[in-house]
């Protein structure tokens, strides 16, 4: 009767630890465009996401004029022309960790998994699937990601005028310290 | 004539390297210099982005305002660390963004009531503000 009972214990106090949701309301993702001519990075501090352990249903969401740049203009650019953030405030994205089982979230490490889902810039929705790194520490995980979007699969409009300034590719980083929900 | 032709594109060539210079110059990492259009409660913004996110969005974003509130946390990020305005009975709050040149991570103490001047940016989970400074 008592090692039932131990083994009962055992097995839902694991289940619990499997069946944990994380969150992150600091999670950072960098937007970068590179071409000869310039050089432009926009940095956001205040993505939010959670992350479902068991399922591996994950959601990261963003505010565009949470992004900041180095030059004033860019900013103002990037706001206005190109994402439209007073049409468009947020970015997002929804999809789940396909391979999760693969994480042991008691086990310390670096897993490299896979996300697939839909992503949404500029009010316009496309697939996306993309290698995902969970780092576990403490029980706690952190995911880093790198990839890249054409900006033109998301109807937005690059004038003539700068076109050799940004490029058609922008490299989209990724890196989102959880916490227990 | 030729003097006064001299002096004009001197003056030409300056106010050309003004704008030049004026329209390539770095963003400021706080809005310290800008007006603060409207001061409000934490706890009042964010119910007015709960109720009716597109109304508040209307009056509230891309606004320079002044929040005060209750620091719940204070959290490191990538670049500087954000501030928790968020009440004892919330689950959410206001999250105010800082670049560490604006202000020290040491004059935030938690349960103290702070009022912090912002760009906002909108709502996800919690209502967001940007390049913040502390108001003393």
């Amino acid at each position: 009767m008592k090692t039932i009972v131990t083994s009962l214990v055992l097995v839902i106090l694991t289940l619990n630890i499997q069946a944990q949701k994380f969150i992150s309301k600091s999670g950072f993702i960098r937007f970068y465009s590179y071409t000869p001519i310039e050089e432009i990075e926009a940095n956001n501090n205040q993505a939010a996401s959670i992350l479902d352990a068991s399922t591996g249903d994950v959601q990261v969401s963003l505010l565009i004029r949470s992004f900041s740049f180095k030059k004033e203009l860019m900013q103002e650019h990037f706001n206005e022309n190109y994402m439209e953030s007073n049409v468009y405030p947020k970015s997002s994205f929804k999809g789940k960790i396909t391979d999760i089982s693969k994480v042991n979230f008691k086990k310390d490490g670096q897993y490299q998994v896979e996300v697939e889902g839909e992503i949404t810039i500029h009010g316009v929705t496309k697939p996306l699937k993309t290698p995902v790194t969970i780092e576990i520490s403490k029980g706690v995980p952190t995911a880093k990601a790198k990839f890249k979007v054409l900006t033109a699969d998301f109807n937005i409009a690059i004038p003539d005028l700068v076109k050799e300034k940004i490029a058609k590719e922008i490299e989209i980083t990724l890196d989102i310290p959880y916490q227990k929900v | 004539m030729k003097k006064i032709l001299i002096i004009a594109s001197i003056l030409v060539l300056i106010a050309v390297l003004v704008v030049f210079k004026v329209s390539f110059r770095d963003a400021d990492i706080s809005v310290k210099s800008e007006k603060t259009e409207l001061k409000i409660a934490a706890g009042d913004l964010l119910q007015e982005f709960s109720v009716d996110e597109t109304a508040a969005n209307e009056n509230y974003l891309n606004k320079v305002i002044e929040v005060t509130g209750r620091i719940s946390k204070v959290e490191d990020t990538e670049e500087g660390f954000n501030v928790y305005l968020q009440d004892p009975d919330q689950i959410s709050g206001v999250i105010c963004g800082f670049n560490p040149e604006a202000a020290n991570k040491k004059d935030f103490t938690i349960d103290e009531t702070v009022t912090i001047k912002g760009l906002c940016t909108g709502y996800l989970f919690d209502v967001i503000l940007v390049k913040c400074i502390l108001l003393k």
